[in-house]
């Protein structure tokens, strides 16, 4: 037992908020999609503004996985500590 | 402006009377090198760059949630899954970091290429409309001149004329040049900060965690084993209160002493604490009061080194009491003999005078008590008084003496008598207190 103080109400508390907030946020990363015309940066640069339009696709979708991955793992911390929340109490009652 | 160009070459065309057929630098080539960078939109580059990067507000998220995610990592400090949390909350917020970055360099990049075609825009026109200027004095003079009358004068008017044309549109190719080259270079860069940010590794997924079920299993079976990750850690909470309990037992087996006792449950109690060596100290000075040669306590010293672990406390306890039993025996006995040899030396100190020296006897009395460190400092001074005493009379008799004791119940010579009755005492005594 190395000091861990685990407070499960806070916890979930705190992981509920996270996980709405990603949530939020995932709808909004959803809603906005970049669509930059290739013309746009001009005649003889038709190319360039291509390659610039892919690569605010991959910026956009790097950071929809992201928050894809911190609302999965949010849920996943979630998930956890409501097993030892239960687990704790459990063995808090087998002791008494 | 290209029709300024095309404009100021016509007008010279039309003066020339038929010399001039026009300029060197077409004005096709510099339509085209003008029209590179038509349709070009800067602010569309700002705007779906902000598209691709803040539809997710990382400034909204961190109010509430770095300082929730982070405290919560620091509070609950267990499990991958936590860590996760952390490397995905740090993850996404440093690549909202990198990618807001990318916005604040499209905005830069859309004010530079605006800056680059204003200025080449703007340089354009003005040597356009100089052009065009030129031209018409220069095409206004021609037609007041003839150029039958004076043929040179016209003919060096037209080449001023269509140098300055070529000039213009020469200068005009070498401007768009350095603006398309400005142009492709500040894409170049924002393409490259963007694939900088897009190269960034991708976050670990979430660890598949036993979910809702595992949770159930674990509530329903007493640790049984549905469960096999949440298993472990109640095995080992069940395991430590245990043991503390079975040390309880352990600890009246030491009855022997009755003082450790009490510090036992505290040392029980705070295993993992390493204050454990500050206590042992503690007890040291209770055995030392049994065993009172802190003189040989350099045997005692090896206990702080079990003093590391938890067990030594009970362990250096015991090897303290019996540490403690064999000195106390050993000073028992040697306190026992010491006495003996003290009371077979009283009986002769007492006459004489060193009587001062003497108070010292009494101390054996504590030899039985825990105190016995005073016991073996009276007895090796009781053996020096009389040596002393004898060395006070260092007087040449003494040798004699002992050759007179043992001739002593020989018939003795009757010259000797006189020396014999000083003498004759001191040798009685010794012989009676041997």
């Amino acid at each position: 037992m190395s000091g861990i103080s685990l407070e499960h109400t806070t916890a979930l508390t705190a992981l509920t908020h996270l996980l709405t907030d990603s949530e939020e946020q995932q709808r909004l990363q959803s809603q906005s999609q970049p669509a930059l015309p290739a013309a746009a940066c001009g005649r003889d640069f038709a190319d360039r503004g291509a390659a610039i339009a892919e690569m605010l696709r991959g910026i956009h979708a790097a950071g929809t996985t992201r928050i894809d991955a911190l609302r999965a793992t949010t849920d996943a911390a979630a998930t956890q500590v409501r097993v030892l929340r239960d687990v704790d109490k459990q063995f808090g009652g087998e002791l008494s | 402006m290209i029709d300024m160009y095309r404009g100021a070459e016509r007008m010279l065309v039309g003066a020339s009377r038929g010399h001039y057929r026009g300029a060197s630098v077409a004005p096709a080539a510099v339509a085209q090198a003008l029209g590179s960078t038509s349709g070009l939109q800067p602010e569309q580059l700002a705007t779906h760059t902000r598209a691709a990067v803040t539809g997710s507000s990382a400034l909204r998220m961190r109010g509430g949630l770095v300082g929730t995610a982070l405290e919560l990592v620091a509070e609950i400090a267990l499990g991958e899954v936590f860590e996760r949390l952390g490397d995905a909350a740090v993850d996404w917020f440093d690549n909202r970091d990198s990618s807001e970055e990318l916005v604040d360099a499209a905005d830069d990049a859309a004010d530079a290429l605006n800056d680059i075609t204003d200025v080449s825009d703007s340089a354009c026109t003005e040597i356009l409309v100089a052009l065009q200027a030129v031209i018409s004095q220069l095409c206004a003079f021609l037609a007041r001149v003839d150029p039958l009358e004076h043929p040179g004068i016209f003919a060096e008017c037209i080449a001023a004329g269509s140098e300055l044309i070529d000039a213009a549109g020469t200068n005009i190719l070498e401007l768009c040049d350095d603006r398309d080259a400005a142009v492709a270079g500040c894409l170049d860069e924002f393409l490259a900060r963007g694939r900088v940010v897009c190269e960034e590794p991708a976050p670990r997924s979430a660890p598949a965690v036993a979910g809702a079920g595992a949770a159930a299993a674990a509530g329903a079976a007493a640790g049984a084993g549905a469960a096999a990750e949440p298993a472990p850690p109640p095995k080992k909470l069940m395991e430590t209160p245990t043991t503390p309990q079975s040390a309880a037992p352990v600890e009246p087996a030491e009855p022997v002493e009755p003082a450790p006792p009490p510090k036992k449950p505290v040392e029980p109690a705070a295993p993992p604490e390493p204050p454990a060596p500050p206590k042992k100290p503690a007890e040291v000075p209770t055995t030392p009061q049994t065993v009172t040669p802190p003189e040989a306590e350099p045997e005692p010293e090896p206990v702080p080194e079990p003093v590391v672990e938890e067990c030594p406390p009970a362990g250096g306890d015991d090897f303290c009491g019996v540490l403690g039993v064999v000195g106390l025996g050993v000073l028992l006995v040697g306190a026992a003999m010491l006495v003996e040899a003290l009371a077979d030396f009283e009986m002769p100190q007492l006459p004489e005078d060193p009587t001062p020296e003497i108070p010292p006897a009494p101390k054996p009395e504590p030899a039985p008590a825990p105190e016995p460190a005073p016991a073996p400092e009276p007895a090796p001074e009781p053996p020096p008084p009389p040596k002393q005493n004898l060395a006070d009379v260092p007087e040449p008799p003494p040798p004699p003496k002992k050759i007179d004791t043992v001739p002593a119940p020989q018939p003795a010579p009757s010259p000797e008598t006189p020396s014999t009755p000083g003498t004759s005492a001191v040798g009685a005594r010794k012989a009676g207190a041997w």
